[in-house]
């Protein structure tokens, strides 16, 4: 186990902002921390890197027990989300600062810096000062500057939120190929699903202070552990139902058995669903309803069906080219493609 | 600072030691650096005023407080002295005259900063700072030149162009002391100004002027119940200076002119009197905090007044 | 906030709003620049005694400060008395900055208060009570106590203006200079002080010149051996009535320029608007 993180707490005032927060990591994963704001996602971050200590447990890295060891004696690099670099210090002089602090000889320093400067393609820009480079070329410096001093374990603070959508896409690509290449145990800050599927060996989806669920990507998508994780990664259907005889009726004739008793909340995918006529043949459908939004979003459409009682379906289809979608209003039925890929959770579980 | 206080806090549990923990408490929190501004505040400053206070009930001889001398009787005199009171009147209302000049003159300059460019901006920021830093004195000359008697600036300028035969007696008059009380504590009226007009939503206005209301109207409806807080503080600063100086009163009101602070400075410097002097000095003082206080609270009642016009 | 605003059709009341605007606005500003312009122009007169418009061109004014002594005496005296008020401004100033924007204990915006104190109240009154404080213990007013009084009327613009700045600095920086291994002592030397430093030259500035310009202080704390040029020119005017008043006066205006000139080329004078 590289990292560790053992039932952390950490309160601010009257406001707990980590409960019991727990966390392995093993040397090389990328994990990104997932989680809407105020979560304590990067709270945990900022444990990890000791610029805040918590009041329980232990930070634990490479079995030496971290906790109230001070930032500037931690192997760790920290990547801030306005990346924090100093404005009245040059690129070169940014990069550079970790082995000044260090006291290092000055051809050392020369050499290594030009070597993280190509890492990050950014050569040239030695002798300019921070305001004068882009949001882009800021991230880089910032990176450069971290990665120069070997760290053991890499933590970004929402890295990509300064940036626009098109250059947070490339740049979270490059990060992800450079961070393996060096093979560097990181941890990654978000409220982005996208980036966290985009970037991590794992997720941590955090919601109030604790670690709902930690797995792969698409585990936490297929399986999720609570109706919160569930509702957080893509989007999803959530249905009530009641066990009976440990089964649950979703529709007419259509039943998952459940191993829990009582109230559950059934966890059901727009992709999942299919519409058709209600006339259609071969269809043996699960629900009727009115189609009450469309959105065509190209490749595919969502639409939000009615059923009655109060419920709504959302569905995703897949469109042909050229096939136009179900208007407003008009009359369906849903089908359910794949009954095992239905989750059933106990109701209102998480945060 | 907080981690530290935490790791303080975690690991300092075992070693428990009333003196430590108040050590701790104390540096490790932060107080520690402004110790040292706060011991010498209150040995030089503190000390001293409560000093000055006690000088107004005791008599005081040639610096040497004589014992067993307290009494009230020296601040019934100066309460019960005619003059005290004439003094102390002129002191107010030259005061408040000049605090209201120069909210009128500098209200409109305040707002056309926020109107201008940089350039303008900048150029202004400097005619106003730049008198800050020449001392009370020159600027007082400045004036005692302009309004003088035969050859003032004034004068010389109205006779030559013809509008007035013998010179206009300004100069050792209440009226020269306002004009250069108000011109002198002017930058301190239009910086607070600024900062407030500054800080305004520009949308306000825009919004008010969207629903038909004109630039003159905005301004009363809108732009001036955002600026009260700005108001009150330049209000209250202008006030405060004008009303204890005397400097002013002193060069450009003549000999004979008497302000309260003064009377201090007579009591103090000239006649040797401490007790009285302190006996006006504490009362200059209090009255002052007085004024400042009631301003404050008129400008909050103004701007509370104002929300409730507005919902 | 600026906006170039399109030309919209007036009404007569905006006009007439405007126009007032513009001529109160216009008497400000003329009464902040003229006088100084006028007493600049005097101080070239030739005649002996002030007059409006001066007469001839001359720099006889000026010689006479170098010839007159005693001036020159109190001018030094000031800059002795304003460099040491200065340093022990800074010294009491800059840590009570910090605690007061970096700490975290119960009380800090009383302290606050408190340390800002001093500017709430006329200067005279701290002159005077540091006079009676120091012949309680039978000092003597003198150039010490000059400096004591001035330190204690200072220390309000100093704090204020770092305290200022300090709020300004990102405090990410420091976490990311500690995170690349420096020390505290080294954060603060290499990452906080240079971002502090216009702040704190500010405030150094404004604490020089104030001490160097003030005579309500001065006046009562000042011995009558040793007088601050302020003080000195404050006689000066009432007894002697020749243009050499102006043209010290002339002097310390366009000095006042010139470092108005350089605050503004340096920091900018848009964090001094309170």
């Amino acid at each position: 186990m590289h990292v560790e993180i053992r039932n952390v707490d950490k309160t601010f005032g009257s406001l707990q902002v980590l409960r019991a927060c727990s966390l392995t990591m093993s040397r090389g994963e990328v994990v990104s921390l997932l989680g809407p704001s105020g979560c304590g996602k990067t709270t945990l971050l900022r444990c990890i890197a000791g610029f805040v200590v918590p009041e329980q447990g232990e930070i634990v890295i490479d079995g030496e027990d971290v906790t109230l060891v001070p930032p500037n004696r931690r192997r760790v690099g920290f990547v801030f989300q306005s990346y924090a670099l100093f404005p009245h210090l040059t690129v070169f002089q940014n990069v550079a600062y970790g082995l000044n602090v260090r006291r290092r000889p000055r051809s050392e320093i020369a050499a290594r810096v030009r070597a993280a400067l190509d890492l990050v393609a950014l050569s040239e820009f030695a002798d300019r000062y921070p305001a004068q480079l882009s949001g882009g070329q800021q991230q880089r410096v910032a990176l450069a500057r971290v990665f120069i001093l070997e760290p053991e374990i890499l933590l970004l603070d929402e890295p990509f939120n300064a940036l626009d959508a098109k250059l947070r896409g490339t740049m979270q690509v490059e990060l992800r190929k450079l961070v393996k290449r060096l093979g560097m145990t990181s941890i990654f800050v978000t409220h982005d699903q996208t980036e966290a599927l985009t970037l991590s060996d794992r997720i941590a989806v955090m919601g109030a202070g604790t670690i709902e669920q930690l797995s792969e990507p698409l585990q936490v998508y297929d399986t999720p552990a609570t109706t919160y994780v569930a509702g957080f990664i893509g989007s999803t259907n959530l249905l009530r139902r009641r066990v009976e005889d440990g089964r649950v009726e979703l529709a007419r004739g259509v039943t998952l058995p459940a191993a829990f008793k009582g109230e559950v909340s059934v966890v059901l995918r727009p992709e999942n669903l299919l519409l058709s006529e209600p006339s259609a043949p071969g269809v043996a459908p699960a629900w009727e309803g009115t189609v009450s939004f469309v959105r065509p979003l190209g490749a595919t459409v969502e639409y939000e069906v009615e059923l009655g009682d109060h419920e709504a379906l959302r569905v995703l289809d897949l469109r042909e080219p050229h096939e136009r979608p179900f208007a407003v209003g008009a009359r369906v039925v849903v089908t359910l493609r794949n009954l095992e890929a239905c989750v059933v959770l106990p109701a209102v579980t998480g945060p | 600072m907080s981690a530290h206080a935490s790791v303080a806090a975690r690991g300092g549990a075992r070693r428990a030691s009333p003196w430590r923990a108040l050590h701790a408490s104390i540096f490790a929190r932060g107080l520690g650096p402004a110790l040292p501004a706060v011991a010498y505040l209150v040995v030089f400053l503190v000390v001293p005023l409560a000093l000055l206070f006690s000088f107004a009930f005791l008599s005081v001889e040639r610096g040497v407080v004589q014992p067993g001398t307290f009494s009230l009787a020296h601040f019934a005199e100066a309460l019960g002295d005619l003059l005290f009171w004439k003094v102390a009147w002129r002191s107010f209302w030259v005061g408040v005259v000049a605090t209201l000049l120069c909210l009128l003159l500098g209200y409109p300059l305040a707002y056309l900063y926020t109107q201008w460019g940089d350039l303008g901006r900048r150029l202004l920021l400097i005619a106003v700072v730049a008198p800050l830093l020449t001392s009370a004195i020159v600027r007082t000359y400045a004036w005692m030149v302009i309004l003088g008697g035969r050859y003032g600036l004034m004068n010389s300028l109205l006779i030559d162009l013809g509008l007035i035969t013998r010179p206009l007696r300004i100069l050792n008059t209440d009226l020269a002391v306002i004009i250069g009380m108000t011109q002198i504590h002017l930058p301190f009226m239009v910086l607070p100004l600024i900062a407030a007009l500054a800080a305004r939503d520009p949308d306000q206005e825009d919004a008010s002027l969207s629903l038909g209301a004109s630039r003159v109207e905005t301004f009363w409806r809108v732009t001036v119940p955002q600026s009260i807080p700005g108001i009150t503080a330049g209000c209250a600063i202008v006030f405060a200076l004008s009303y204890t100086n005397f400097i002013i009163p002193q060069l450009l009101g003549g000999g004979n002119y008497a302000t309260l602070a003064l009377q201090v400075y007579e009591f103090v410097i000239v006649i040797l009197d401490w007790t009285k002097g302190a006996v006006r000095a504490s009362l200059l003082l209090g009255s002052c905090f007085v004024f400042v206080f009631v301003i404050t609270w008129a400008g909050n009642r103004a701007m509370a007044w104002s929300e409730k016009r507005a919902s | 906030m600026t906006r170039r605003r399109r030309r919209m059709p007036r009404s007569p009341s905006d006009l007439v709003g405007g126009a007032v605007l513009y001529v109160l606005a216009g008497i400000a500003l003329l009464g902040l620049v003229g006088p100084s312009l006028v007493v600049i122009a005097i101080s070239f007169t030739e005649k002996r005694y002030i007059s409006f418009p001066p007469e001839g061109f001359t720099l006889t004014w000026y010689r006479a400060i170098l010839d007159h002594q005693q001036l020159l005496d109190s001018a030094v005296v000031s800059a002795r008395i304003s460099l040491v008020v200065m340093v022990v401004c800074l010294a009491l100033g800059l840590p009570a900055a910090f605690s007061l924007v970096r700490g975290r204990y119960p009380g800090r915006s009383a302290l606050g208060a408190f340390l800002v104190a001093p500017q709430m109240m006329p200067g005279m009154v701290i002159g005077v009570a540091i006079l009676f404080f120091g012949a309680y213990f039978a000092f003597r007013q003198s150039e010490l106590m000059v400096i004591i009084a001035l330190a204690v009327f200072c220390l309000p613009f100093v704090v204020r203006v770092i305290m200022a700045r300090l709020t300004g600095i990102d405090p990410t920086l420091e976490e990311a200079s500690s995170n690349l291994g420096a020390s505290r002592s080294q954060t603060f030397a290499r990452i906080t002080l240079p971002q502090l430093l216009p702040g704190v030259l500010a405030g150094a500035a404004f604490a020089l010149i104030e001490a160097f310009d003030n005579v309500t202080v001065s006046l009562f704390t000042a011995s009558p051996r040793a007088r601050p040029l302020a003080v000195e020119l404050y006689q000066l005017i009432q007894f002697d009535s020749s243009p050499i008043v102006a043209a010290i006066s002339a002097l310390e205006i366009l000095l006042a320029l010139v470092v108005v000139l350089v605050l503004a080329r340096t920091i900018g004078l848009e964090g001094l608007r309170d």
